[in-house]
């Protein structure tokens, strides 16, 4: 209480109640009033202060999620692939369709806490006299994280998802060492995501064919370890182009895919050129990939438990029913 | 008595808030509409020179947008007194809330009490954006080829939801459950300038369609409204119309379209009736 405290230094009051000017009584201490005076005209003006909101609107953290445990469990989708696969530049695309109207089909865009971070992603698919930049690749130091906020609604119920992206080198130093010092971000992802996207980046294969398609192996035998029953999209980036991937390239991945993810997975062929308006892959597609990673992940439990306790059991608790 | 119910005027700079304000208060003065004043309100200083360029058939000038004057309407609908609240009249302070992420004391206070938002927005100013999922590939480049170097900033619907996502934790409204209080209205400013027949409704999904849904998915339906409003009627700029001004009075041709209507209905005070 402002009452009990006194601001002079050499005075004990506040430890041990002696008024070092034997004020009696107390309450006639000058300084015991002053202080008191002084912290409710704090407490005014603490009153007074601006209120700032809880998020920058920037990328968050891991240590930022806690700003949405108050809200619901929030659920995270892992960006898995190599560099340069695209896999910033499919959350560009994401967000850019959703900015102009290119909607999902029974998930609703509820609210975002990243929304510059998002902005910043949608600048980099402008054009620009006459160029799309596209964005920067993702920084690779081993702190960096940029996880992307959106919160949905789906059958009246709100889901926070947070969509966590990590350079693509760094992916493929985790894929060679699981326990690379370098690859702190990348296993926090692995270990913590709800479900991953899988990129297979098409323009890598048509360059780098069969030495691209093993890099591409090695993150999936990597990402494959500890994955349980997490769902995972694959989804073929700049598949604009996916006509030039040899057949035998393509038809060997896929089978090696399967094997690997088996019923988990699905796939999409995605791209950010539009050759035509609407342009499935670009305009359907990539919201289809969220979409269905998405259901998988809120895939509606289907288990009853009943507990095999005879009714005339004599426990109150075990007998409470519904 | 007052009653508990607060409106709040918010808008960006030349978002035509000014031209509203003085017509609606001429409006109000007189008792031809359902929106009265139940006392004369205290300052409506810098409004009085937009009246009076109405009144003598000339159009509002730019309010500078660093004003920072409060404009507080005590009005009365049917029996109930109600305050009609525009706490940035320049507008300047939203740009400053959204760079700066703080609301100061004032506006804290306005937000908790408020029962219902009316937002204006001017169709007019909302950018195109030439992106690589609007059109053809090839199309955008050569129409982004005729344009300056674009410098980054934030879409307009981006901003708008922040700011009302911003303004909402203040008030502690949540996302999980569908928003009653307060009630939201989307003020589509300077219909006139709108140059096809369409429903406010289906203006806003089509030129903000995020801010539409984002809207849709967290208030009651009960609680939106998306109105069409011009506040002057028409350009001022012909000797024409500023006859009609001359010969009838400013606030004639004022109208509002109501959210899902094409049809003008000639009396502005409905923008705030309808907000209830």
């Amino acid at each position: 209480m402002a009452s009990q405290k006194c601001n002079n230094p050499k005075c004990t009051f506040d430890t041990n109640g002696h008024c070092f000017e034997n004020a009696d009584p107390i309450e006639s201490c000058t300084n015991l009033k002053s202080v008191a005076t002084e912290v409710k005209k704090k407490e005014k003006i603490a009153s007074e202060e601006s209120e700032s909101v809880l998020w920058s609107g920037n990328y968050f953290n891991p240590s930022d999620i806690s700003k949405l445990s108050g809200h619901s469990n929030p659920q995270i989708i892992g960006l898995v692939g190599n560099a340069k696969a695209a896999k910033t530049s499919y959350l560009a695309m994401l967000y850019t369709l959703l900015l102009n109207g290119h909607f999902l089909n029974d998930l609703f865009f509820s609210n975002s806490y990243t929304l510059s971070a998002w902005e910043n992603l949608a600048f980099a698919l402008r054009f620009n006299q006459g160029e799309v930049l596209f964005p920067e690749a993702t920084p690779s130091n081993p702190d960096f994280y940029s996880i992307y906020h959106l919160g949905i609604k789906y059958n009246n119920s709100l889901k926070n998802v947070l969509f966590a992206d990590a350079s693509g080198e760094v992916f493929g130093q985790w894929a060679i060492n699981v326990n690379d010092t370098n690859a702190s971000n990348v296993r926090w992802i692995h270990q913590n995501a709800d479900g991953f996207i899988f990129f297979i980046d098409c323009e890598a294969l048509i360059n780098g064919r069969s030495e691209a398609k093993e890099n591409i192996l090695d993150i999936a035998n990597r990402l494959k370890e500890n994955l349980k029953n997490r769902p995972v999209v694959m989804v073929w980036s700049k598949a604009d182009r996916i006509s030039e991937v040899r057949t035998t390239i393509k038809q060997d991945l896929e089978e090696e895919l399967k094997n690997q993810f088996g019923d988990n997975a699905t796939k999409f062929e995605v791209s950010n050129h539009t050759l035509n308006d609407p342009d499935p892959n670009c305009h359907i597609n990539n919201l289809a990939v969220f979409e269905w990673l998405f259901k998988q992940i809120n895939v509606p439990s289907n288990i009853h438990l009943e507990l095999d306790i005879p009714l005339d059991s004599n426990d109150l608790f075990l007998n409470y029913r519904k | 008595m007052e009653s508990n119910k607060s409106i709040l005027i918010i808008g960006k700079p030349e978002s035509a808030k000014t031209t509203f304000l003085a017509q609606f208060i001429i409006l109000a003065r007189k008792d031809k509409s359902k929106v009265k004043f139940w006392k004369t309100p205290e300052n409506i200083q810098p409004i009085e020179d937009a009246i009076k360029r109405l009144r003598g058939a000339n159009e509002t000038q730019a309010t500078p947008a660093e004003s920072n004057e409060v404009i507080l309407l005590p009005i009365k609908i049917a029996k109930e007194n109600i305050s009609l609240n525009c706490p940035d009249y320049g507008g300047e302070q939203i740009n400053e809330i959204l760079n700066l992420r703080t609301f100061n004391p004032q506006w804290q206070s306005l937000i908790k009490n408020s029962s219902s938002w009316i937002f204006f927005i001017r169709p007019k100013q909302v950018e195109a954006l030439f992106d690589l999922s609007n059109k053809s590939y090839k199309a955008n480049i050569e129409e982004s080829k005729k344009s300056t170097e674009q410098v980054f900033k934030v879409s307009e619907q981006s901003n708008l939801i922040e700011l009302l996502q911003m303004m909402l934790y203040v008030k502690k409204c949540s996302f999980q459950k569908e928003i009653t209080n307060p009630k939201l209205t989307i003020a589509l400013t300077c219909w006139d300038e709108v140059d096809e027949v369409i429903a406010p409704n289906n203006l806003l999904a089509k030129l903000l369609p995020l801010l539409n849904q984002f809207i849709h998915t967290n208030w009651h339906k009960d609680a939106v409204n998306v109105i069409g409003i011009s506040a002057q009627g028409f350009e001022l700029k012909s000797q024409a119309n500023k006859d009609k001004y001359l010969d009838d009075g400013s606030t004639k041709f004022a109208y509002v379209v109501k959210n899902n209507t094409t049809d003008k209905v000639y009396d502005i005070t409905e923008l705030i009736v309808e907000s209830l």
